[in-house]
């Protein structure tokens, strides 16, 4: 019996690197993850927090249209599922409390609200937690945090 | 045999058969013509590669180039009447449903802006730091 794709949680710097950092020392371990998830062997997360992340990273590259295009067409690019906290009434919310109680692991803000994000996900399915800042996230998040290249490895051997 | 209007000669009912499905025929026709889309013919010069490049999508999609050209048209003219605000709203329903999203992205227009452009941060690091003030 064939196993499963595992699922992955993407950090923001995960899709940054593809479209914007294509000489960074970590572009082919980068790309060869993203291919895997897009081939299907494994399965992307990530949150609308990080979507919005990713825009606000290239909006000073990108006109309005671009940017637009760039919201709308990630998931599909990336064939990554796009997460959301709490219900959707056209605003995004989180919880005061829960959000302080990741900043109290000594997070930023918005680390804070990633892994909010990520505790709230089914974490048995979640296989790790990738960034190529997982240090930020090391011991904080229930599930484990890696880099792409440590994942990868992982998945080698 | 069926009498004719001034009941003076009869035609073979064949014969009224057959003229009353033309005329079933044609009324059906007409009306589906005038349903149609009105069109009109226009040309247009266009760079040879933009052309060869959209005869090889008609061909793998398997319809007529003007085809090809009137929903791509259909497309721009589409999302250029849809406010911003309904477009966000509608890629934030499908991105949150999973389903792909309904208008469909320019990414080579993206990816050609990126690469015209110059980075706000030198690496991937410092724009994560700066996007979650980790500094």
């Amino acid at each position: 019996m064939t196993k499963p794709p595992e699922t992955v949680f993407l950090d923001t710097d995960v899709f940054v690197i593809d479209l914007r950092y294509t000489t960074d020392t970590h572009f082919q371990d980068n790309r060869r993850l993203l291919e895997e998830i897009r081939s299907g062997k494994v399965t992307g997360l990530t949150s609308i927090y990080n979507v919005l992340e990713v825009c606000g990273i290239l909006s000073f590259n990108l006109g309005a249209e671009e940017l637009l295009d760039l919201y709308a067409g990630l998931a599909d690019r990336y064939s990554v599922r796009v997460v959301f906290p709490g219900s959707w009434d056209e605003s995004i919310s989180f919880s005061l409390p829960d959000i302080f109680k990741q900043i109290r692991k000594k997070m930023s803000f918005g680390d804070a609200l990633v892994a909010d994000i990520v505790e709230r996900q089914d974490t048995g399915r979640i296989r790790a937690f990738l960034s190529w800042s997982a240090k930020h996230f090391a011991g904080k998040l229930p599930v484990e945090a890696l880099t792409p290249k440590e994942f990868l490895r992982r998945q080698d051997g | 045999m069926v009498l004719c209007p001034d009941k003076t000669e009869r035609l073979p009912f064949a014969l009224v058969l057959h003229y009353s499905r033309l005329w079933i025929r044609n009324t059906i026709r007409n009306r589906m013509k005038a349903q149609r889309k009105k069109t009109v013919s226009l040309s247009a010069r266009l760079p040879i590669d933009l052309v060869e490049r959209a005869d090889r999508l008609a061909r793998e999609k398997g319809i007529p180039r003007s085809e090809l050209i009137e929903k791509g048209l259909a497309l721009l003219v589409e999302r250029d009447l849809m406010s911003e605000e309904e477009r966000l709203r509608l890629a934030t329903q499908a991105m949150r449903e999973g389903r792909p999203a309904p208008m469909q992205s320019n990414w080579s227009r993206i990816e050609e802006r990126i690469r015209e452009t110059k980075a706000r941060f030198k690496t991937a690091d410092e724009a994560m730091a700066q996007i979650r003030k980790r500094k």
